[in-house]
């Protein structure tokens, strides 16, 4: 990505928000292979009606990107839907086949940031604070108790040694946007 | 891992009838091989892995608070645990196994 995004002008929120720069590799051949998950939206009103600044991430490849996306519409809904579309527009456009290319993006966001991190057992996490699994035949979701859930793997850095531990996740209910749990993790 | 299923050795073909061994060492719990068959039985060979995570202590543990001996004797246990919930409640994941 290239662009500097700023989100939001408007008003309040804006003054606080926080800022950090984000880096990005992206190779060749790339493709998006999930659906919007985590998906976290702010609306304020605007003078077409409403302006929805969202925040969602994808698997790209085997890794979680995050998405940034803001439009206005007349209804919430209108353009909360049109930000995600947004969103997705730069992300294909970003995947799109080249060899190698890295850059920064400052981002200012009031939206909370997710990104993978190291993650305990009992733990309510978003889905994509936890990585794909490795290998891709594991990535797929499964049942267990009635809930949807799926593998994950973490990779941690200890006294200069690089653990993989993997681990199991379940959603905490079967609406669309709910947290998980960490159910175990060896 | 990967995928449940593969054999059943130490013993484990007659843990139905037979006492289970007391304690079983790393290179014990990690050659054991699952296969379809298993899950027949999965509740006692799940109550086999629990057992033996509860006489080493270890229940409800993270990892990284593990040594290394333990660590690696978890894994294999819950490993074997987890292929066979996951493998025997959803039967199409591994069914090119």
């Amino acid at each position: 990505m290239k662009k500097l995004l700023l989100i939001s002008l408007l008003a309040a929120g804006t003054a606080n928000a926080e800022c950090y720069m984000r880096s990005n590799i992206v190779l060749s051949q790339q493709t998006v292979n999930s659906t919007a998950k985590d998906t976290i939206q702010l609306v304020v009103p605007d003078r077409a009606g409403f302006l929805c600044s969202v925040r969602y991430r994808l698997l790209v490849n085997k890794d979680w990107q995050t998405i940034d996306g803001e439009a206005t519409g007349r209804t919430e809904a209108e353009a909360c839907a049109q930000a995600v579309d947004i969103g997705r527009g730069r992300i294909l456009e970003d995947v799109e086949p080249r060899l190698i290319r890295a850059d920064n993006q400052m981002v200012c966001s009031d939206l909370p940031d997710i990104r993978v991190r190291p993650v305990r057992i009992g733990e309510t996490i978003w889905e994509t604070e936890t990585d794909a699994h490795l290998n891709p035949e594991e990535r797929g979701y499964f049942t267990y108790k009635n809930s949807k859930c799926r593998m994950f793997v973490e990779r941690n850095n200890k006294n200069q040694n690089l653990f993989v531990y993997q681990g199991i996740i379940c959603q905490i209910t079967s609406l669309p946007n709910s947290k998980w749990r960490v159910i175990d993790k060896y | 891992m990967k995928y449940l299923v593969v054999v059943a050795m130490l013993g484990l073909a007659g843990c139905a009838t037979r006492p289970a061994p007391q304690t079983m060492s790393y290179e014990q719990i990690s050659s054991i091989k699952l296969n379809n068959n298993d899950c027949n039985r999965i509740n006692q060979l799940v109550e086999l892995y629990e057992r033996q995570l509860r006489l080493r202590g270890l229940t409800n543990v993270n990892p990284e608070d593990l040594s290394e001996a333990d660590r690696k004797y978890n894994a294999a246990a819950r490993i074997g645990i987890w292929s066979l919930r996951i493998g025997c409640g959803n039967p199409k994941r591994y069914n090119h196994l």
